[in-house]
C-alpha cells in the first residue's frame, strides 16, 4: 500500500473521473491539499499515464462508471502496478469521501470542508447547462 | 518576462488568473497545464469542447480558454470559439492545431500552430489576461447564488 501521508507535495495522484463538474472540483481541492493530480477523462488515459509515464504516480481514485470501464483500470493497477493504491468512487459523496480522507493524511494547507466541496459539487451538477443571464439563449451546437 | 532556472515562466508577479485548457490528448493537457501551474495560473482541464461549454454555462469563472481545434464530441474547437463568440464575447479564446483553421481571426484571439512551446502559450496567456484586465467571465451561479443566501452552494438556498 502506498504511503500518501509524508510530503504530499511530492505526491502525485491520478484521478480518472469523466463526469466533469465533478472532476474539477475534486481536482482543485487536491490540489489546494498539496497533492499533483493528473486528470484523466478516461480509462483509455489513464491506464496511458500509468503505463507511460515517467514520473511516479502514488495513487490512483477512479469512478467505477468511467467511460472506458473504471473497474478496468482496477484490474490493470491490480496486474501491472499491484504497489499502488486505488480508491474506487462512482457517487459524488464517495468523491468527496475520498478526497476528503487523502487530505487528512496530507499536512497541506487550506483544505477546503468536504460538506462544503459536496454542497458544491451537487450544485453544480444540478445547474449544469443553465445559460448564465445576459450572455444571450443556450444554444443547440 | 522572468524565467526560472529551468527555463519556465517564473510565477512571481502573475495573478491568479483561472485558463481553462481543453485538450483531449492527456499529454498535451498535461504538459500545458504544468506549464500554466507553473507561472502561477489556475488551471481547469477539459478533455472536449463538450465539458468546457457544460462549465461555462454552469457559471464556472474563467479568464482565458486556451483549445485545441480537433476535439471529439458533439463540436471541436471551431464550435467552442463561435459559442464562446456568442455567449460570452468578453472572454478571449486562444486556438491550437496542427493544421491552420478555415475561418477567420475574428473567431480568436491568437492561434497557435502545433507542435507548440508551451512557454510560447504562457506567455501569450500572459498578454492575453493583461490587456483583459482581470479577465471577464461571467459571475459564477455560485458567486450569485451567494449574493442572494449567505450559502454559495446549498441547493435548497
Amino acid at each position: 500500500m502506498t504511503d500518501l501521508s509524508s510530503a504530499p507535495a511530492t505526491r502525485t495522484i491520478l484521478l480518472a473521473e469523466d463526469e466533469v463538474f465533478i472532476r474539477m472540483p475534486i481536482a482543485k481541492h487536491l490540489r489546494e491539499c498539496g497533492y499533483r493530480v493528473i486528470e484523466a477523462v478516461t480509462a483509455h488515459e489513464a491506464i496511458d499515464v500509468l503505463d507511460h509515464a515517467d514520473f511516479a504516480i502514488n495513487a490512483v481514485i477512479t469512478n467505477l462508471a468511467l467511460a472506458g470501464d473504471g473497474f478496468g483500470i482496477a484490474k490493470w493497477v491490480r496486474e501491472h502496478r499491484p504497489e499502488l493504491t486505488v480508491l474506487l468512487t462512482g457517487t459524488p459523496e464517495r468523491s468527496v469521501d475520498v478526497a476528503a480522507g487523502l487530505c487528512r493524511e496530507s499536512s497541506g494547507r487550506g483544505a477546503v470542508d468536504p460538506q462544503l466541496l459536496l454542497r458544491r459539487i451537487r450544485w453544480l451538477l444540478a445547474n449544469r447547462n443553465r445559460p448564465v443571464p445576459g450572455r444571450g439563449a443556450q444554444r443547440a451546437v | 518576462m522572468n524565467r526560472a532556472p529551468d527555463g519556465r515562466v517564473a510565477p512571481n508577479d502573475t495573478p491568479r488568473h483561472v485558463v481553462m485548457v481543453v485538450e483531449d490528448d492527456i499529454w498535451i493537457r498535461l504538459m500545458i497545464s504544468d506549464e500554466l501551474r507553473g507561472a502561477g495560473f489556475e488551471v481547469i482541464e477539459c478533455g472536449s469542447a463538450d465539458e468546457a461549454i457544460d462549465l461555462l454555462r454552469g457559471g464556472t469563472r474563467v479568464s482565458t480558454v486556451f483549445s485545441d481545434i480537433r476535439l471529439p464530441g458533439s463540436i471541436n474547437g471551431l464550435g467552442l470559439a463561435k459559442t464562446v463568440r456568442q455567449e460570452f464575447p468578453d472572454l478571449p479564446i486562444l486556438l491550437a492545431s496542427s493544421d491552420l483553421p478555415r475561418d477567420d481571426s475574428t473567431l480568436h484571439d491568437g492561434f497557435f500552430a502545433k507542435p507548440y512551446d508551451p512557454r510560447t502559450i504562457v506567455e501569450a496567456i500572459r498578454s492575453v489576461v493583461a490587456r483583459n484586465g482581470s479577465g471577464a467571465s461571467p459571475l459564477p451561479l455560485h458567486d450569485r447564488f451567494k449574493q442572494r443566501s449567505g450559502d454559495p452552494y446549498d441547493p435548497a438556498g
